[in-house]
């Protein structure tokens, strides 16, 4: 049977969240959706396609259903950011810590053969356990509380309005939240980790805390270069003392950016940016431009709040004017007033072009990365006579092509707009903390992410001491993963290294990288069970409160760190 | 200049982390007892251990004043070793494997030969000699640092890579010569301004990016070019550092959006698809 | 708690009026105390026979923290590479930076040279809680952040409409809300314009759909800090800063201070790295200093006090201010990076790298106006020694600064080195002031304690103030500085000892243990009724302009690692 050559793009859904928040990574639901090839029509018809296909790329096969949507474009599949999604990414980052998550090329063959489950694709991985104790804490109905001016630990957008009801330890009610937030609040208590494990003879055993923490320092004490990594779902009170820890052990502390918008950082260290914070949006902004974001499916309320809110000079949605890019109709891009298809992984083009128009250079080819000459100068008009312009980007800007390079250049497209008019742009920031995770790194070490301290002062290279890159080539003897899921999120070969040393992991709910873990230690979920703050996307730093107690015996991270800092601290003789 | 004494070092065993052994270098090798030598510090990760701890150490008593006078063989392959020939200014390494980042990293003169393939970061902001590489090389070959202006990298000298090369070759040198015999990477020459490089096979995604001057040749399949480049002619047949390409070429200028003045060099029949248009252009005039 | 005794040290306190004395200090739970008090055989006993001592340094004004100190450390990764220094575990940390240090980099650095107290001079109402994370995370000294508010709508709306009172409750609240000390005014109204329209303003320019002039604003609220009666009253970054004939404007800004309705105590004007707006000439090319008639609108106008912004010549440097429209002019200029931030519905900030260059004609004139307005200045208690921190120079270079002012010697050798034909317009070649170590003592400890009303305890080595003292490895007895004046640097910029709370943190000018220290805030009385029209203006307002709930935006003292409040007594009916 011939195969047939498609892009793979890789993105977040709404119910890829939703599931992902309330049945967990572990579930069926879940898994059903992250292994789920959104493909168009024609192409399943080209291909005589019954229900499933398997796809390849360097080597790795799996088979996975598929559904049809218009959605995505001919010759290109679509599949939700998930493990499946990562087996097939290359883990080649270019140099700058990203794999190419998007515009993957892959082989595609019809197939018959058994899906390919979520503990096959752990074994393929070399997974070290694939036993699940996750555990549903015990509710009890008791006191009612209501809590205002709560905020979302889920996305950049960390709305800080929601209106939260308590009964007991119970939350049963979200107002103000989106569906995603809603499906966390709610379900805070499922798949819960609630007591330290560690491996032993081969299977997960539970253990005291200290046993469990004791055991941790031993493996960071130990290891000649440990990598600490995650800490964008998690307070910056957090960032700072895993920080710490990884100038103790003389590792690397890298965040969660180094796989989102690690690409726009890097542009902004070789050229500068032009940001803001929302208000100004709100009040002024009468163009708004999506560029590779689905804001309307990854961050909810996003919309509400900025575009169709009434500010002070514009009366909502009919003052602006929505311009939508991407290589698919999104749901976003539904609600655009004009909407702009790229060909996959040519952004850069698109941006050079207009670029151009700005400067009145003369574009000579009629067709730009798939979009006409005169619709380049249209655009280009319409951002020029915006009174306040505003570019939201996402990672179908930074995780294709040229990467930060694409950014670098959308950045100088703001800057250079800035000769007619006011015109800003930010990041559209995926976790909640992900910017108060560079923001903290930033003021202790002078880099945002990826972080190395081997020579007892930090250092950062793109390419060398970036996660990806330090577990794909196995450049790391141990990993201290906190309040994230590598496994989920990582290229095959990053996470095949994970199995071969050993990890700790520190988190609130059994995730695919407690698979691999050698020690786990339970955590409070911050903004819910736990204080802290948080940096929302455009850097306004916000206090979050508790709205429950975390579960009997589980701390919160900023203790546990601190805890295990003091550990570290004594193996090492280091006490001060 | 007397004849070259030669240091075989042997590495002992793998390393499992990334090092940095920024001391491997003829100018610090120089004048200095073996005894020393093998004490020189070398980081594992972030333990401290020294050259003798990691590799056995061969050779004469005490090293020349010269470095021009040292040859340092490095055996055993490991992709983890780091920073070799660090600012050295004469000399000659020899690595007979694999090796790591920052090959040659400020290397200001002297020979760099590596028979196998190296990773990122290769002769990053070199200020002269000569890098040979028999098998790949990673990303940003000849490059500046992240966050440094335009032209902060490569000086001069040349980098030879026999394999292919990474993304963003030559990223904002400023002079000498690179050549990939076969392809490289996304983005070559990304704003550069001045220097030679040859791609002899493909490159990726957009050649030439912000570049203010030099001349990138690529006598491959390329998978992009950005519309800031305006086609300047057609060129039948190419040579350029004593190289001859037997087949026409369409020549560019740019990256017009920076107002630069770079050329840029494709192979014509092997991106026929992509440039007829071009071509197109420069025979109407 | 440990008691210290420094002994037979040349003693230079200004506020207590000690000239030069060889005196002992005792120490005893981080304060200084009669000798009396202490036992001396339990005592660690220093003797710095033949060495300055002075209270720890006070730095008035030095972008230390904050978003956009944050971000020019981002813009800025190859300011790293080679100004690391390895941690040393487990007392010191690692450090990083020149322009745009780390946060131990700046702690560090700031006690080596015998500063103890540092006030960042700029911070974005809404973003201030980051701006305290920072100050957390800097360990060594005591500091303090200015909040940002002539840019603020919710202000501007209340004077629009007239409601003074509520005006005044409003900076109070903001003052207690941010945990901040003082109110700053960076190119008054300037970024209303820039947010809504993209360009600056002039001092009597109308601001955008408001309506009134920024000399008008600085009236406002130079009137308002009156009846707040805070100690450090407005803090005055001038309209047109960086642009040629800017010193004009300068002056009219300084001769509003007259107008402002004094009720309290203190100055009513401090006007903050004069250099840069005081530029005479109608451009670049025909630029001059306008030193001079600074100096002399300074020393006949009682109301005002300034502080330099000197330019130290071939370093680099970051500028980073909240005049967002400057640095987009000076992005015109460097064509590199530039980096700018809208700042909610209170301010807006812009970021760019650059270097003065010795041999620039307008660099020069530039480095020579700070020093002619500081040897021009009749009353040292009104001059202060900065650099805007990373704007004109950085911080460590502050000794080069003191060598400038002490010594006639220091001045020409490095004249030298710089623009001739730059000089040739410029008064600094015929000045022979020169000033004392006592002089530099009221500049850098006495007089900023003086002008942020922390006399009583800080500034001093009386008894009752807090133990922060330091010790120069330099005889003004033996050693002639004017002549000498490279000894100057050497002992200023490396502190023989430092004694911060009564613990030593540096000896012989390195860094022997990291403490933290404390954040000062002000917290005006209000009364009640007050307070409760101002919570009902606030809902309203928050609502209808900020985009987070205003319980998010108020920082809660237990958010500040080691808070210092200090609260007034205010005017407010």
């Amino acid at each position: 049977m011939s195969n047939a050559k498609f892009i793979l793009n890789t993105g977040r859904s709404l119910s890829q969240g939703m599931y992902m928040e309330s049945e967990g990574k572990w579930s069926e639901s879940y898994f059903k959706i992250v292994a789920t090839i959104e493909m168009n029509p024609s192409d399943i018809k080209k291909l005589g396609v019954r229900d499933r296909v398997k796809i390849f790329s360097n080597g790795n096969g799996i088979v996975a259903l598929v559904k049809p949507s218009d959605r995505v474009a001919e010759g290109t599949i679509f599949i939700p950011m998930g493990p499946i999604a990562n087996l097939l990414v290359d883990g080649d980052t270019d140099g700058v810590g990203i794999p190419t998550f998007k515009t993957t090329e892959v082989e595609v063959r019809v197939s018959e053969e058994q899906v390919t489950t979520l503990r096959d694709v752990l074994k393929l991985l070399g997974a070290k356990n694939l036993e699940v104790f996750a555990k549903d804490l015990p509710l009890k109905s008791g006191e009612r509380k209501f809590f205002e001016s709560v905020s979302c630990p889920f996305c950049g957008d960390l709305c800080d309005y929601l209106k939260i009801e308590v009964d007991g330890n119970r939350i049963v009610r979200n107002v103000g939240g989106c569906a995603v937030s809603i499906a966390k609040f709610l379900n805070y208590h499922k798949h819960r980790i609630l007591e330290p494990y560690m491996r032993m003879n081969g299977s997960l055993t539970s253990v005291d805390f200290d046993r469990a923490l004791e055991e941790a320092a031993k493996i960071l004490a130990s290891s000649k270069y440990p990598l600490i990594y995650g800490l964008s779902s998690t307070c910056v009170e957090a960032v700072e003392v895993a920080i710490e820890l990884a100038e103790i052990v003389r590792g690397v502390v890298d965040n969660t950016s180094t796989v989102c918008h690690g690409p726009t950082v890097l542009a902004v260290q070789e050229v500068g940016g032009v940001y803001m914070t929302f208000a100004p949006v709100l009040h002024l902004a009468d163009v708004i431009v999506f560029w590779g974001t689905n804001a309307r499916e990854a961050h909810g309320n996003h919309i509400t709040r900025l575009i169709t809110a009434i500010g002070r000079f514009r009366k909502g949605r009919r003052d602006r004017k929505v311009v939508v890019i991407d290589t698919r109709k999104t749901m976003t891009a539904d609600m655009s007033d004009i909407f702009v298809q790229v060909e996959p992984g040519r952004d850069l083009e698109l941006i050079t072009a207009l670029r151009m128009a700005l400067k009145d250079l003369d574009i000579e080819s009629p067709t730009v990365a798939g979009v006409p000459r005169e619709k380049i100068y249209e655009l280009a008009e319409i951002f020029r006579t915006a009174r306040y312009g505003v570019i939201f980007f996402g990672m179908g800007v930074t995780q294709t092509g040229a990467k930060l390079r694409n950014i670098q250049a959308v950045i100088r497209l703001v800057q250079e707009l800035n000769e007619w008019t006011k015109f800003v742009l930010l990041p559209m920031r995926g976790h909640y903390n992900v910017t108060g995770a560079n923001q903290a790194s930033l003021w202790l070490t002078g880099y945002p992410y990826a972080v190395d301290f081997s020579r007892g002062f930090p250092r950062m290279v793109p390419g060398v001491t970036t996660a990806v890159d330090l577990l794909t080539n196995g450049d790391v003897d141990a990993a201290l993963i906190i309040a994230s899921d590598p496994v989920a999120h990582f290229p095959r070969k990053a996470v095949e290294h994970l199995s071969k040393i050993p990890v700790i992991v520190v988190d609130a709910k059994w995730s695919l990288t407690a698979a691999f873990a050698d020690v786990i230690i339970p955590a409070g979920l911050v903004g819910i069970e736990c204080e802290g703050t948080a940096y929302r996307m455009d850097g306004v730093p916000i206090y979050m409160k508790k709205v429950v107690e975390p579960p009997p015996g589980v701390l919160c991270d900023v203790k546990i760190l601190t805890n295990l800092v003091e550990k570290v601290r004594a193996l090492k003789g280091l006490r001060s | 200049m007397g004849v070259p004494v030669t240091f075989t070092l042997k590495l002992k065993a793998v390393p499992k982390v990334l090092v940095d052994a920024r001391w491997v270098s003829p100018d610090r090798f120089a004048d200095r007892a073996i005894d020393e030598i093998k004490k020189f510090r070398v980081l594992e990760g972030g333990w401290e251990t020294t050259v003798g701890e990691l590799f056995e150490v061969i050779g004469p008593e005490k090293a020349p004043a010269d470095p021009k006078e040292i040859d340092i063989v490095i055996e055993g392959s490991t992709s983890k070793i780091c920073y070799i020939g660090y600012k050295m200014s004469g000399g000659r390494i020899v690595i007979r494997g694999d090796a790591g980042h920052f090959i040659g990293y400020k290397m200001r003169g002297g020979v760099i030969m590596i028979h196998g393939s190296v990773r990122n970061y290769l002769g990053c902001k070199m200020k002269d000699g000569i890098i040979e590489v028999f098998g790949n090389a990673g990303h940003r070959v000849g490059s500046k640092l992240q966050g440094e202006k335009p032209g902060k990298g490569m000086k001069k000298g040349s980098i030879v890579i026999h394999g292919n090369a990474g993304s963003e070759v030559g990223l904002g040198m400023t002079g000498g010569t690179i050549v990939v015999e076969k392809s490289a990477g996304n983005l070559v020459g990304s704003s550069m301004t001045g220097g030679t490089i040859v791609v002899k096979e493909g490159a990726g995604l957009y050649p030439g990016l912000e570049m203010l001057g030099g001349r990138i040749v690529i006598g491959g399949v390329v998978k992009g070019i950005l519309p800031s480049f305006y086609v300047d002619s057609y060129i039948p047949l190419l040579k350029v550092r004593g190289m001859e390409f037997k087949k026409p070429f369409l020549s560019f200028i740019g990256d017009a959006v920076v107002g630069g003045r770079g050329f840029l060099q494709i192979s014509y029949e092997d991106n026929k698809s992509l440039l007829e248009f071009y071509k197109s252009l420069v025979e109407e005039v | 708690m440990t008691q210290i005794i420094i002994k037979n040290g040349f003693v230079i306190d200004p506020l207590s009026n000690i000239k030069g004395e060889v005196m002992d200090i005792a120490i005893k739970d981080g304060k200084i105390v009669d000798l009396k008090e202490v036992d001396e055989s339990r005592a660690i006993v220093i003797d710095v026979k033949g060495r300055v001592v002075m209270a720890g340094g006070i730095d008035v004004h030095s972008h230390i923290a904050g978003p956009k100190v944050n971000t020019g450390r981002l813009m800025r990764p190859e300011d790293h590479y080679l100004t690391n220094i390895p941690h040393i575990l487990p007392y010191k940390r690692a450090e990083t930076g020149l322009t745009t240090p780390n946060v131990f980099r700046i702690g560090y650095e700031y006690a080596r040279m015998g500063f103890t107290l540092v006030a960042e001079p700029a911070t974005p109402p809404i973003k201030t809680r980051h701006t305290h994370h920072e100050l957390n995370a800097i360990p060594m000294i005591d500091k303090m952040a200015f909040v940002l508010v002539d840019s603020n709508w919710v202000s501007l709306d209340l004077i629009k409409e007239g409601r003074r009172d509520l005006l005044a409750a409003y900076y109070a609240w903001l003052l207690k809300a941010t945990k901040t000390y003082a109110l700053k005014l960076v190119d008054p109204g300037s970024d209303v314009a820039w947010i809504i329209k993209g360009s600056g303003l002039d001092i009597d320019d109308q601001m955008p759909e408001y309506g009134f002039t920024p000399r008008e604003l600085i009236k406002v609220i130079g009137d308002v800090t009156q009846l707040l009666n805070i100690p450090h009253k407005i803090h005055v970054h001038c309209n047109r800063l960086g642009y040629p004939g800017n010193y004009m404007t300068t002056l009219k800004t300084m001769a509003t201070a007259r107008d402002i309705t004094k009720v309290g105590e203190g100055l009513a004007m401090h006007i903050t790295h004069v250099q840069f707006t005081g530029y005479k000439g109608d451009s670049w090319a025909t630029l001059e200093s306008g030193g001079e008639d600074i100096a002399k609108e300074l020393n006949a106008n009682p109301y005002i006090s300034l502080d330099l912004g000197q330019v130290i010549l071939d370093r680099p440097v970051t500028t980073m201010t909240a005049d967002a429209p400057f640095e987009f002019v000076l992005y015109h200029l460097t064509r590199w990076k530039w980096f700018n931030s809208d700042t909610e519905v209170d301010a807006a900030a812009g970021i760019v790298p650059y270097r003065y260059r010795s041999k620039s004609y307008v660099n020069t004139v530039q480095w020579a106006i700070g020093l002619e307005v500081a040897l021009l200045a009749r009353d040292p208690w009104r001059i202060f020694i900065t650099t805007d921190h990373p704007n004109a120079g950085p911080f460590i270079d502050y000794p080069k600064v003191f060598a400038w002012l002490i010594s006639r010697k220091a001045r020409e050798d490095t004249m030298k080195k710089v623009n001739q034909r730059a000089l040739k317009r410029c008064s600094l070649p015929s000045i022979d002031r020169e000033y004392t170590l006592y002089d530099l003592a009221i500049m850098t400890r006495a007089a900023p304690a003086k002008l942020l009303g922390l006399e009583r305890f800080k500034g001093h080595l009386g008894v009752g103030a807090d133990a922060d003292i330091v010790v120069y490895d330099i005889d003004p007895r033996v050693v002639d500085i004017s002549k000498d004046y490279e000894r100057v640097v050497k002992a200023f910029r490396r502190a023989w000892l430092v004694v911060k709370d009564g613990e030593i943190i540096v000896r012989d000018g390195e860094i022997v243990k990291t403490v933290y220290g404390r954040t000062f805030y002000i917290d005006p009385e209000m009364p009640a009724e007050l307070e409760k029209e101002l919570s009902k203006v606030l809902e309203a307002k928050f609502r209808e302009l900020y985009t987070v709930a205003l319980e998010s935006f108020v920082i809660k003292e237990n958010e500040i690692a080691k808070p210092m409040r200090i609260s007034t007594k205010t005017y407010l009916r």
